[in-house]
């Protein structure tokens, strides 16, 4: 081309990164390419179009597997491609694209709002795949703990455990899709539903969570006492001998590997 | 097919900078930890996807952990962008860095492209222009990388489907400026050569005498599809005739590289990629030259 005069390096490649993540209409760039505008040219530009595509839904697909066998390969490939226009990639891990797709789809897809529930099923459990590790309190560890400390003492979780509550069927949802079976009709719930998502011995894992259980561990999480959060409880829940329960929850929590390690309260 | 047998070690490897010749190996993939933790595997070596492992904890880390105890690792990145414009991410160098420290591998490579600019990741390799001006702020930016990992880096050579009409000089050109200026060594991958060559009408071998043999620390083999007017990089297959081909050429022209296979997609089970392995050990114990081939085979 006579009339080329070569952009910088910059504009080149935010000339490209324009394009690539644009509508695909790829006037601009061509005339930085050897083939000019001709049509193998355009071809082959696409490739990073679409590529680009196809590469952030199937991360996205690897990482929200029951949402995408709800929504099927269609609807789930449209979202995708609407989710990530809207939110490219920040992170060197391919991984992390999803980190904000089940908050986008409870704003996309308000009329079904099972579908974020499921999907924040599938990202929880991804996340607490590879979530940092630390030490796991022991039941012997906790049992050294004074008298005295009991009545400031909080906890540190392990960084993979995480809470969500559920309006809807999403865990039968979840539960079918997972075995592969018809997924039953979306429902919503009487009353919301605590769950509680978790790491052991390297499998990701998740429980529901009757209401008090749900209390005690927002509570904790959110860096109440211990004996703070025994208070509420009985305040909330009169006619429960919660005392009875939150040594039941307390040994459920140490085995499964919840606790990392006593918060001493403030002295 | 022809056999160079050139008895005398070719000057261009008196003063190699690659670490000792390591044999074959494989890329390290989710769906053979098993296979790798159950019993020995005839695996010379394995490569990690860097990112992959660039986590706080969980399963990647204690598999990496435990396999890392049973063969050398080669780690790989992908995200690290150093032909972009936008400032190097120190985060992910020192992460990055952390990672090598605790696996100590035996080099660290990622490829010769940008990934993206203004802090987007476009999660794709993009080819640079060949130009004097690529050429400056690549190879300060590989210094810069070098100076924080505390080692030389590897850089691969990536597969395009573009070139530019700004390039001022060939892709084998431009790697050897870089390998020299930032005194860095190359991860030749005889599969992108080859994809590259054919999209944009370069014979591969010019490709493979052109770069410079005492920095070739590692060489990569792969499966590609072919459209017919583009081939593309796809790795989901395994490596033709056409790719083995090359790669004995490439074997006479450097004498003993450490070389793998990468399979991204469509990835087999294991024993399916150590019988393709075995073919890649006969294809170099066949074609590397009579002065190295003792030292690397014996």
């Amino acid at each position: 081309m006579t009339d080329y005069a070569p952009r910088s390096l910059a504009d080149l490649q935010a000339g490209l990164q324009n394009y690539v993540l644009g509508d695909g209409v790829s006037d601009d760039i061509l005339s930085e390419l050897t083939g000019g505008a001709s049509d193998q040219s355009k071809r082959r530009l696409h490739i990073y179009h679409s590529g680009y595509r196809s590469r952030m839904n199937e991360a996205l697909q690897s990482a929200f597997e029951q949402t995408w066998a709800y929504l099927g390969d269609d609807a789930f490939d449209a979202i995708c491609t609407r989710y990530t226009e809207t939110n490219p990639s920040h992170s060197p891990n391919l991984g992390d694209h999803g980190r904000n797709f089940p908050r986008f789809l409870q704003q996309a897809l308000s009329s079904d709002p099972e579908i974020a529930e499921l999907a924040t099923m599938d990202w929880r459990l991804h996340s607490a795949f590879d979530a940092p590790n630390a030490a796991i309190l022991t039941g012997e560890q906790l049992a050294n703990v004074g008298e005295a400390q009991w009545a400031s003492l909080g906890f540190v979780f392990h960084p993979s455990v995480s809470l969500a509550q559920f309006e809807w069927n999403a865990l039968e949802i979840w539960h079918a899709l997972d075995q592969k079976q018809t997924p039953p009709v979306a429902e919503k719930l009487n009353e919301p539903v605590g769950h509680l998502f978790w790491r052991s011995d390297q499998r990701s894992y998740f429980r529901t969570l009757e209401s008090d259980e749900y209390a005690a561990l927002k509570g904790l999480l959110e860096g109440l006492g211990f004996a703070q959060v025994c208070e509420q409880l009985a305040e909330g829940y009169p006619n429960t001998s919660i005392d009875a329960s939150i040594g039941t929850w307390l040994a459920r929590w140490l085995s499964d590997g919840l606790l990392s390690e006593v918060k001493p309260g403030p002295v | 097919m022809m056999n160079h047998s050139a008895k005398a070690k070719p000057n261009g490897l008196k003063n190699s900078l690659r670490e000792p010749f390591q044999g074959f190996g494989l890329g390290l993939r989710p769906r053979h930890y098993n296979s790798f933790l159950a019993q020995p595997q005839a695996v010379d070596w394995l490569e990690v996807i860097s990112e992959n492992y660039m986590v706080q904890g969980g399963k990647p880390l204690a598999m990496l952990d435990r396999i890392r105890a049973d063969y050398p690792i080669a780690m790989h990145g992908v995200s690290m962008s150093i032909g972009s414009v936008s400032p190097l991410d120190h985060g992910y160098l020192q992460r990055l860095k952390a990672l090598a420290d605790r696996i100590q591998p035996m080099w660290v490579s990622d490829h010769l492209c940008w990934t993206g600019v203004h802090g987007t990741n476009l999660h794709d390799l993009f080819p640079l222009p060949y130009t004097e001006e690529a050429l400056r702020h690549v190879a300060a930016r590989v210094r810069e990388v070098q100076e924080t990992l505390g080692r030389r880096l590897v850089l691969e050579n990536v597969s395009s489907y573009i070139d530019y009409a700004s390039s001022e000089m060939s892709e084998w050109a431009f790697l050897t400026a870089l390998a020299e200026e930032a005194d860095c060594l190359l991860l030749l991958d005889v599969n992108n050569i080859y994809v590259s060559g054919m999209n944009h009408g370069f014979d591969p071998r010019d490709f493979i005498d052109g770069v410079p043999a005492h920095r070739i620390q590692q060489i990569h083999v792969a499966g590609h599809s072919n459209l017919g007017d583009v081939i593309i990089d796809t790795h989901d297959a395994p490596v033709p005739d056409e790719v083995f081909d090359l790669y004995a050429y490439a074997c006479r022209r450097f004498g003993p590289v450490s070389t793998m296979i990468e399979r991204d997609d469509s990835i087999p089970p294991l024993e399916d990629l150590i019988v393709e392995l075995d073919r890649v050990r006969a294809v170099a114990a066949r074609h590397t030259p009579v002065w190295d081939r003792e030292e690397a085979f014996a």
